[in-house]
């Protein structure tokens, strides 16, 4: 069965790291979405050297793109965002990667 | 009267593969040449000046000075042609019109006179064409580069899908698209192994980066200036310095920006907001040519 895969936006030498995610995590998120409180306006945020977000691509092409109180979900060419204030939609994404993927700073950062 | 330690070297801007042929004069040949290159007239902002696209064949006559004592009557450096000199924030017209023609007498014999003459009655008809039907914004004035030899700001070259998402802050800084998301010293089998100034430094001069610490944000006289700063222990990213004198980069696979953390154009990456890399390791120079990054 294929696998959801995520990614973590945080370096600029080294290649990002990117990791699967079990069907249970997954499931999680897409709960955690249908929770969480829609946006009417787009939501967008620049890139700046460091830590500027995480993503899960589900088998189906569904992204969901998670960083600094918000989540987009990305269906073709259809975007959607919802508040996630707490951030707890992306905390728990990365918690989802190997042990030393991230590095702490970034983990403590969102505590 | 010049003495012969005051030199100008006229270059004939023709050729587009073979080097353009030059002719100098000092001494005693300077006080006819000077008052001929002399002012007559300034032009006015609305006045049209050179086509503002290069074209083959005759461009022109680049001036400059370059003996130990400098002519103060003149620019450091300027083009001319068709009787009109431009320069850096300066255009004129110059007193003898026809100088390129009197050029001609001194010209080396690999360039015959009849053909070269031929060439700049073209370009005048060209100028005049230009000045006629096409060009409507007034004198453009030769702005001087402050890194001649770095590469320029041309962040859409590169954010386009089939470069952006795999060529990185390296590949970026040095200008050289492997499509590899290239780290330094991989190609020479030399890569770091940890994440500190020390080892990506040495990954990169084994690359034929060239460390220059005390370069203290100055562009090199060949090549092109570049900057490493690491995040200890965990990244590392590189800046470089642009024509214009301003520096710009590429975060990862993330499009190029000139901007820094705060969204401040970065006029040294010293003093940049760099968020987590704290480690200002050092400047290094580029040569075109000369690395190999994979």
């Amino acid at each position: 069965m294929a696998k959801c895969t995520a990614q973590a936006f945080i370096f600029s030498g080294r290649p990002d790291p990117t990791w699967f995610v079990g069907n249970q995590h997954s499931r999680r998120l897409e709960a955690m979405w249908n929770q969480l409180e829609s946006l009417d306006t787009p939501q967008s945020s620049t890139r700046k050297l460091g830590y500027s977000g995480v993503s899960i691509t589900y088998p189906s092409n569904i992204e969901y793109f998670a960083f600094e109180m918000y989540v987009q979900k990305k269906v073709g060419n259809r975007y959607e965002w919802r508040r996630d204030e707490d951030r707890d939609f992306e905390r728990y994404l990365l918690s989802t990667a190997p042990q030393g993927y991230i590095p702490n700073e970034i983990i403590d950062s969102l505590m | 009267m010049y003495s012969d330690e005051t030199k100008l070297r006229i270059t004939i801007d023709i050729f587009s593969g073979r080097e353009n042929p030059t002719i100098e004069y000092s001494g005693k040949h300077l006080d006819e040449i000077c008052e001929r290159l002399s002012l007559k007239r300034s032009f006015r902002t609305r006045e049209l000046g050179l086509p503002p696209i290069p074209t083959l064949g005759y461009r022109g006559l680049m001036i400059e000075q370059h003996g130990t004592l400098s002519i103060k009557e003149l620019p450091r450096a300027f083009r001319l042609a068709s009787g009109a000199a431009f320069g850096l924030e300066m255009s004129y017209q110059i007193a003898d019109e026809d100088f390129e023609d009197f050029v001609c007498g001194s010209v080396p014999k690999e360039l015959p006179i009849n053909d070269l003459r031929k060439e700049i009655a073209q370009y005048k008809e060209l100028v005049d064409f230009w000045n006629q039907y096409r060009w409507r914004n007034g004198i453009i004035k030769t702005i001087e580069n402050k890194c001649k030899c770095a590469p320029i700001y041309e962040p859409d070259w590169w954010n386009v899908s089939s470069r952006q998402g795999y060529n990185n802050c390296y590949n970026y800084a040095t200008n050289y698209r492997s499509n590899t998301y290239a780290q330094p010293g991989r190609a020479s089998g030399a890569m770091y192994n940890n994440l500190n100034c020390v080892e990506v430094k040495a990954g990169a001069i084994a690359d034929e980066l060239i460390d220059s610490p005390s370069s203290d944000n100055k562009c090199p006289e060949v090549g092109h200036l570049v900057a490493l700063v690491v995040w200890p222990n965990v990244d590392y990213h590189w800046y470089r310095k642009g024509k214009n004198g301003q520096w710009s980069h590429k975060m990862g696979g993330t499009p190029v920006t000139n901007l820094d953390n705060s969204g401040n154009t970065i006029n040294d990456p010293r003093n940049a907001d760099r968020g987590s890399y704290s480690d200002f390791c050092t400047f290094m120079i580029v040569k075109h040519g000369h690395i190999m990054i994979n």
